[in-house]
């Protein structure tokens, strides 16, 4: 029961109240480091993916180096992105695609550099809860009568081919990991998504299901007014349409997450101007390593997970109620209501070398800009390692992580060892929901597989 | 002195309040009474209907994201919010002191630094930092029991809301009142368990909804976050002290190898710290509801003041000169209808693109963000004035100008002695309108610029999307609504003083 | 008689507003030659083209043909030499009485000191009893208050010739007959050229040295001059058993009578009265 759950918590928090009136102070062993520059403003979209960043601020691990740092929400990734640019933030938390679409010049054209990779997976499709029960129909179910995850685009096209009118879909940036992931599960049920085009800027040529970017805070209101049927966005949204009501039923289904699509995939990362980072180097290897500390910290246990909960409910930061945050940040998913799954890896902030920046990400990346003709240019594949070598920067996150091992608050084994290429290894069948193998060495390879594809 | 409050009343438009004190000087009771009633009873009695109306259509009307917010919640939300302010009162104050320690620790270090180098004795310093740093330890641990005590507090208060929510939920269960489907089977909640029926989950959620012990809850989180710098603090100084003694100890030693390399790295060691604790560290509090009203008033009035600085003279010239009058007219009429929504993002460019980088304005109020908001105010509001304004000189009364010819003013005496004056009171009928439009339109520029003002803080709320941000958002429509009607007044009360009628409307 | 003597001259002087068809002549062959130091009314009735008299006294306005002299030099604009007083007061609504005087005093006596020209100020204001008011406001005086900041105003600039347009017609006979009084005081006691516009021919006839009838316009011209040879002070209560008075109020009275008869029997229709042609602005 609820009040059952309730109570557990109470419990769980004035533990964590007496844990934490003892705990020793997070800078015992800190190697300082001379920062440049100690007041930052850093910026943040209301998502559960900022945890770093509030983690490394709420838990004392930005102080630790001598950092007074300030978080401050951004209205949307433009903004967001026109402020780092413009020097009116120092950095901030950003998808994964905006370093590089801002480098390649996809979107706004500026020098990003990343060097922290802030989370893995914690997205989600979710459906409008009439397109879900007449895609339910098409779902193979098991013995108890569940539908059996992932759950394919496949489910989706008889229902599409019925459907009167167009069929629109929200993401949340042309750049974003929303976007692609949505455009790959489509694709890989073979439903058209659209492509952009050099006159076509918003991507909805020879489109099946049109998709536009909104707020991701707004996803939800948008699918009440039924301007969208669904769309792919980052928690705590997909879980706020399960616990909104509409006509007495739950607002929209969450039907597949990331994780399902693609295994352990790269979300956002922390991204600061190339400038910034050249200006104030050693303020930037202080950033990381308390970001690197606050992932780890994220991980360490369910109960840091639920006082990361708490935080991040406080309206200064994502806002949400903390029951609806709890839902995907402590292990679990909520599909359809009753219907709550083990969901581990749903948010990794730390585990599988999370927080590293692997240059095979920034290359899968730049293969759906080609694959959905964002780029519309076809590039050899020493073009997708050059590329990728400006932006990630492994070699910035494991100084940070070298000064984090010689003070012992981290062991080597969490982080790749230093031989590390930054390539990861050619994927496996299960990674993929459509059982592509990716090597990011051969990019071109990857995109020329995909039977959807942009000339 | 009852004369001059009578005055003062009805020069701002109060004139509620003129029964009021003759009733208390004891004039006409009877007449008085029946005025008073007029005044303030028809209006009293409109309020209760509304909030009436308000109060039955809460518990009717579905929002999004859960039940409309009713009276009362909307007005513990205000007190939540007030609570809230008074909490990051204390975290200022408490950061200040912080800094002044910070300020003491680097003093202290700072001296030692010169003394050393200057190879004179250092025990004195030495012993003012042990001072210094057993008491500033002793302070950090202060905090220990003022957040127990308040954390008791925050748990009894959440407790005893727990409690009730269960009682509520029991006795549901037990009448078995449940949510059923086509068939006739409770449908099942988020969590598999069978789901209360409509009215339960309503009277749950109205519990759930009420906030307790925010300022308890609230001063938890500063004192404990208060603690942790003092104790980062303290960590820091520590570690000074500790390079500090290894460096005597290295001194003291003969060199042998590696000996340099050991010196160095501490020295190295000490130094990023004292430099750590060098560096005055901004106040970055998370801001109330009064920091946001602030905010807004300054911005408004800032737009305000450019709009009439950039308005006045522009009417006056259109004003004066018929043909400069029809060249911009085309322009003043093109810009005029402008939403806000559309001057602000030009305006974020613009201003982007000259405070850009370094030059980024970065003051308390001073920001480019402040500079948005403000500039679309000016941009928004300015042409009530300008308009106002052009009218005003261009009919001044011929009577006057006839004055000016016979005394033979000059051209310069005959602007600012006649027209100017006499277009005043359609000035100031234009200003107000102009304050008026820009308060309007600060909201929803200080949405799009993110200036964080009310405009900000509604917009933050609505993308925080639950109940809660609904009914924060209510206090805040009250706000502006009170701190519009107050500009008006001011408005209103100086219009009346430059008017050379006594013909005012309100 | 020495042509020295005449101070304003109106030789053959012709208004017309308008431009070609709807040219309207308001005043025609307008002769006046007024001596230092005379009393001169004119009187008519209202629309006639009084104030277009005085504005062309004034210099507020040029004559279409003809010429206006001051001592012999034409007229090419205002000049504090000929002080205007105006039918509705014209007074600045923003400033005081002391502020109404102190714009011509600081006007005319530039060089002098600040503390002069306020002694300047006050004299003009206690000239016309208004000494305890001098800081008030114009909307806080009654007409006749505001009318005696008027001719202060007008007097403080120490003008050669006073022209007043109808400046009692909006006033109660009470009043009225308290500032014609003070009128003829300040008259007295300056030695000013007075031109007095008005539609009361009994106060012409009290106040002035001559009386002119103005003719019905449009092509108004004036009539002829009624010399009023009566002592001075004048008594108001007695005048009207005086047998000269009574005779001169008839005989003027009978000419304006005249005229306006000869009016309805041409039965002009032109009632266009003239309006300048000008536009408002809107904004």
């Amino acid at each position: 029961m609820k009040n059952a759950i309730f109570s557990k918590f109470l419990l769980l928090i004035m533990f964590l109240m007496s844990v934490n009136l003892t705990a020793q102070s997070v800078d015992e062993n800190t190697i300082p480091i001379d920062v440049e520059k100690t007041n930052l403003h850093f910026g943040f979209i209301k998502l559960t993916d900022c945890a770093s960043l509030v983690i490394a601020k709420e838990k004392g691990f930005f102080e630790a180096e001598g950092l007074n740092v300030k978080l401050t929400a951004q209205k949307n990734w433009v903004i967001l992105l026109d402020n780092v640019i413009k020097g009116q933030l120092d950095g901030a938390h950003m998808l994964a695609g905006q370093p590089i679409g801002a480098t390649v010049g996809v979107s706004q054209k500026a020098n990003i550099i990343t060097a922290f990779s802030m989370d893995l997976n914690g997205n989600g499709i979710t459906m409008a809860t009439d397109v879900w029960e007449k895609m339910k129909v098409h779902v193979p179910k098991d013995a108890a009568g569940k539908p059996i995850h992932p759950i394919s685009a496949k489910a989706l096209k008889p229902v599409l081919e019925e459907w009167d009118g167009p069929f629109n879909m929200g993401m949340v940036f042309p750049v974003s990991t929303h976007n692609y992931e949505l455009r790959y599960w489509l694709a890989a049920a073979g439903i058209h998504p659209g492509f952009y085009t050099a006159s076509d800027s918003k991507g909805h040529t020879a489109a099946e299901v049109v998709i536009s970017p909104n707020a991701p805070p707004l996803m939800p209101s948008y699918l009440n007014s039924r301007a969208i049927l669904g769309y792919c966005v980052g928690e705590p949204w997909n879980q706020k349409a399960v616990f909104a009501d509409k006509d007495g039923k739950q607002l929209g289904v969450p039907v597949i997450t990331n994780y399902e699509i693609w295994k352990n995939n790269p979300e956002k990362v922390f991204g600061v101007t190339e400038e910034w980072a050249k200006k104030y180097p050693k303020t930037h290897t202080a950033v990381l390593k308390a970001m690197i500390r606050a992932g780890k910290w994220l991980d360490a246990s369910m109960e840091n997970r639920e006082e990361a909960v708490q935080i991040l409910s406080r309206s200064h930061y994502v806002g949400a109620e903390a029951k609806v945050l709890r839902n995907s940040m402590t292990g679990t998913f909520v599909y359809e209501r009753g219907d709550r799954r083990e969901m581990p890896d749903f948010n990794v902030f730390f585990r599988y070398n999370a927080t590293y920046p692997y240059y095979s990400d920034a290359v899968w990346f730049l293969t759906q800009m080609r694959r959905w003709g964002q780029l519309q240019k076809d590039q050899p594949d020493d073009w997708y390692d050059k590329t990728a070598k400006k932006i990630y920067r492994p070699d910035l996150y494991m100084q940070a992580a070298e000064l984090l091992i010689e003070e012992g608050n981290i062991t080597e084994t969490e982080v790749p060892a230093k031989g590390e290429t930054g390539y990861k290894p050619a994927t496996k069948a299960d990674v993929f929901i459509d059982g592509k193998v990716y090597d990011g060495t051969k990019p071109n390879d990857y995109i020329q597989s995909f039977k959807i594809k942009s000339n | 002195m009852k004369q001059k409050l009578i005055n003062f009343f009805e020069a701002t438009g109060l004139t509620w309040f003129v029964p009021i004190i003759r009733l208390v000087t004891g004039e006409e009771p009877k007449e008085q009474c029946t005025e008073i009633f007029k005044m303030l009873g028809y209006p009293a009695i409109a309020l209760a209907l509304f909030f009436m109306t308000w109060g039955y259509l809460s518990t009717k009307i579905k929002t999004s994201v859960g039940a409309l917010p009713s009276p009362t919640y909307v007005w513990s939300q205000g007190e939540a919010m007030w609570a809230t302010h008074n909490s990051e009162t204390v975290r200022k104050s408490e950061a200040g002191e912080l800094e002044k320690v910070r300020i003491k620790f680097n003093t202290l270090v700072t001296e030692r630094r010169t003394l050393e180098e200057n190879g004179k004795a250092t025990e004195p310093v030495d012993k003012k930092l042990d001072k210094l740093l057993s008491e500033t330890k002793e302070k950090a641990e202060l905090y220990t029991p003022l957040v127990e005590k308040y954390a008791t507090i925050k748990e009894k208060a959440e407790k005893e809301k727990a409690e009730e929510i269960t009682a509520i939920r029991e006795k549901f269960t037990k009448a078995g009142k449940f949510d059923l489907d086509d068939s006739g089977k409770p449908k099942i909640d988020v969590d598999g368990n069978p789901q209360l029926a409509e009215e339960a989950l309503d009277e749950i959620n109205y519990k759930q909804n009420f906030r307790v012990a925010v300022y308890e809850g609230n001063l938890v989180r500063v004192y404990k976050s208060i603690q942790g710098s003092y104790r980062s603090l303290i960590n820091k100084v520590e570690k000074i002290e500790k390079y500090t003694q290894i460096a005597r100890e290295l001194a003291s030693v003969s060199p042998s190898t590696g000996h340099d390399k050991k010196v160095a790295s501490n020295n190295r060691k000490r130094q990023a710290f004292e430099k750590q604790i060098a560096k005055p560290n901004d106040y970055q509090g998370n801001g109330s509801i009064v920091d946001y009203i602030k905010l807004s008033i300054i911005t408004v009035v800032f737009g305000f003041f450019l709009a009439a600085f950039v308005a006045i003279p522009l009417g006056i010239v259109c004003g004066l000169s018929p043909a400069i009058m029809t060249a911009l007219n085309p322009l003043i009429q093109t810009f005029r209808p402008v939403s806000p929504l559309a001057w602000v993002l030009i305006t974020i460019q613009v201003i982007d693109g000259i405070f850009v980088g370094d030059n980024a304005l970065q003051g308390d109020i001073l920001k480019n963000t402040f500079l948005h908001s403000g500039i679309t105010v000016a941009l928004c509001s300015l042409w009530a004035t300008l308009s106002n304004t052009a009218l005003g000189v261009s009919s001044v009364d011929q009577d006057h100008l006839n004055v000016a010819q016979v005394l033979k003013l000059n051209w310069f005496d005959r602007i600012f002695k006649i027209i100017i004056p006499s277009a005043i009171p359609y000035i100031f009928t234009g200003l107000r309108i102009t304050l008026g439009v820009g308060w309007m339109v600060l909201i929803v520029s200080e949405m799009m610029a993110t200036s964080r003002g009310l405009g900000w803080f509604i917009d933050q709320e609505y993308q925080n999307n639950k109940v809660e941000s609904l009914a924060n958002i209510m206090v805040c429509i009250f706000i502006i609504g009170i701190i519009g009607a107050i500009l008006d007044r001011i408005m209103f009360t100086l219009q009346k003083l430059v008017s050379f009628s006594d013909e005012v409307s309100a | 008689m020495s042509k020295e003597e005449y101070i304003l001259e109106l030789n053959n002087v012709t208004r017309s507003f308008g431009e070609r068809e709807e040219e309207v002549c308001v005043l025609e062959n307008i002769d006046l030659k007024i001596k230092k130091g005379e009393f001169v009314a004119i009187v008519g009735f209202s629309g006639t083209g009084k104030s277009t008299l005085i504005n062309l006294m004034g210099g507020l306005l040029p004559p279409s043909t003809g010429e206006v002299l001051c001592r012999e030099k034409p007229v090419l604009g205002p000049s504090p030499d000929r002080g205007v007083i105006f039918q509705n007061y014209s007074l600045l609504p923003w400033l005081s009485v002391a502020g109404n005087v102190g714009l011509a005093v600081n006007q005319i006596y530039k060089d002098k000191s600040k503390k002069e020209r306020k002694e300047i100020i006050e004299k003009y204001v206690d000239m016309v009893a208004l000494s305890p008011a001098i800081d008030k406001k114009p909307k806080e005086l009654s007409g006749g208050m505001r009318q005696r900041v008027s001719v202060a105003r007008a007097l403080s600039m120490d003008p050669e010739i006073l022209l007043m347009d109808e400046p009692l017609s909006a006033l109660d006979a009470l009043t009225r007959s308290v500032l014609q009084d003070q009128i003829l005081d300040i008259w007295k006691k300056t030695g000013k050229t007075i031109v007095l516009i008005t539609n009361d021919v009994d106060e012409g006839l009290y106040m002035a040295d001559r009386i002119i009838p103005l003719k019905i316009g449009p092509n108004a011209t004036l009539g002829p001059s009624f010399k009023i040879d009566m002592a001075r002070p004048r008594d108001r209560k007695n005048m009207n058993n005086d047998d000269k008075f009574k005779k001169l109020r008839a005989e003027v009275i009978k000419f304006l009578n005249n005229e306006k008869a000869k009016e309805k029997a041409a039965n002009t229709s032109s009632e266009s009265y003239p309006l300048p042609d000008i536009e408002p602005v809107t904004v």
